[in-house]
């Protein structure tokens, strides 16, 4: 092949001399709209934390194209329980769309409740209560997933609580993830949240492959508001509870210890402020759970610190 | 968390990358117009999404691994949506390019990518699978392969 002949063909494709201008205009005009969004967006999250049917208004312009539903979802993984009931009145819609690194990952909906879980019939009639997420993650550069699954863990997050303290792995959580036309499915379970629906409940997505939530990536301030540290690479989704649903002495047999922020006059043991602070083991092996499909991700258990 | 860009950031993108994005889009669409709008939607998902770059290496995969994406959805919504008298219409009005560029934009598109990356952008295979995210063996298979198909093509149009 000659090299020569052929940058000089390619150098005379005649595109717009104006090319570069305008799409720069374009692009200084898209992100003067997205920065008012985001104003906007902020603002309806303050209020609708509470508001279920008004939910979908955090609908992104931008969300992925997510191909199933989160009954579609449930029933892939051969939930079918699931499946049904997230057909009824008691499913939540949410359908928010947020970029973690190379991902765009969407929290399509949520679903608490008994007799769900696919780890059923266990001793003495006990029946699990838990809350379901369905999740679908799509690469923003439009490669389809196959089998590179993304890299990112989800857990729930409770305000008032540290993150390291109310986690996927003190609320027994689990995952099935398949990936389906080049978007991966994630379903999410774990204890039932609702029980702190009067506090702000958040499901966090973070890089790391389960990876407990740390210091390093989550801040919470001496009053108890969760949020991510400057810097690291994660997202809060805001989990539409009701908040008819808290029940405080459900969380008081939980065994959680409240946030209580080290005294400013305190010693500290290691120097800083985060390394104080108790945190779990990270890097946990995954668990593969004996009595369901081998899909089923456990998070290791970790027993709550008093 | 997603960062926010710039005016002067997004001005450095555009200028930097604009013109070897619109040449790789030209390997898989029809027209200069078609590989503008291909690079345009890019640049604008780039500020939509906002994704974090390790290095500007990361970001230059991204940029072309995004653009041969995009291309090649646009090339498949056109097939998929013309008739057949507007596929001929629209194959009458393509420009007419030269033997060589021809033949490479009549590669499979996975050839053509590595094929121009390699003979107009200059990188090596190594950096060809640093950008494609291919392991190096599979870029310089079809490197080879494309290099054969190129021949018989020209071959066969000089005969």
């Amino acid at each position: 092949m000659n090299q020569k002949e052929y940058r000089a063909q390619v150098d005379a494709i005649p595109f717009s001399p104006d090319f570069q201008a305008r799409t720069i205009a374009r692009l200084a005009q898209l992100a003067q709209e997205k920065e008012q969004k985001t104003m906007q967006k902020g603002k309806f999250r303050i209020g609708l934390v509470a508001a279920v049917a008004a939910a979908a208004l955090t609908i992104t312009a931008y969300a992925a194209v997510v191909m199933l539903r989160p009954q579609d979802v449930a029933r892939e993984v051969g939930n079918t329980t699931l499946a049904a009931a997230f057909e009824g009145e008691d499913a939540i819609a949410v359908n928010d769309s947020q970029t973690v690194g190379e991902y765009n990952v969407t929290l399509m909906g949520l679903l608490s409740g008994q007799g769900l879980s696919l780890v059923e019939g266990l001793p003495d009639s006990i029946t699990r209560d838990k809350t379901y997420a369905v999740l679908a993650y799509s690469r923003i550069d439009g490669d389809p997933i196959t089998d590179d699954v993304p890299q990112l863990t989800v857990s729930p997050l409770v305000e008032g609580y540290a993150p390291w303290e109310v986690n996927a792995w003190t609320l027994e959580g689990g995952t099935h993830t398949f990936a389906q036309e080049g978007v991966l499915y994630y379903l999410f379970e774990c204890d039932n949240v609702e029980p702190f629906a009067d506090r702000a409940v958040y499901l966090a997505v973070y890089p790391g492959t389960h990876l407990p939530p740390n210091a390093a990536t989550f801040a919470i301030s001496d009053e108890g508001h969760i949020s991510v540290k400057t810097g690291a690479e994660a997202v809060l989704f805001p989990l539409p509870l009701e908040k008819g649903k808290a029940d405080a002495q459900k969380v008081a047999d939980m065994g959680f210890a409240l946030w209580e922020p080290i005294p400013e006059e305190a010693p500290l043991p290691q120097g800083t402020d985060d390394q104080a602070r108790p945190q779990p083991e990270s890097g946990v092996d995954i668990q593969i759970s004996g009595d369901m499909d081998e899909s089923f991700v456990s998070f290791p258990s970790a027993s709550p610190q008093n | 968390m997603a960062d926010r860009r710039t005016e002067q950031e997004l001005c450095r993108v555009v200028e930097a990358y604009s013109a070897t994005l619109l040449r790789v889009a030209m390997t898989r669409v029809p027209s200069p117009a078609d590989a503008e709008d291909v690079v345009q939607d890019v640049f604008l998902r780039l500020v939509i999404h906002a994704p974090r770059f390790r290095d500007g290496e990361h970001e230059k995969a991204w940029l072309l691994r995004t653009t041969l994406n995009r291309a090649s959805d646009l090339r498949r919504s056109r097939r998929d949506d013309a008739t057949l008298e507007e596929a001929a219409q629209a194959a009458e009005e393509a420009p007419d390019y030269t033997p060589l560029l021809s033949a490479v934009r009549s590669l499979p598109e996975a050839y053509s990518a590595v094929i121009h990356l390699y003979y107009y952008e200059g990188y090596s295979i190594k950096e060809i699978a640093r950008l494609l995210a291919l392991p190096v063996p599979t870029v310089g298979t079809r490197l080879a392969r494309g290099r054969e198909r190129l021949r018989s093509i020209l071959k066969e149009e000089e005969a």
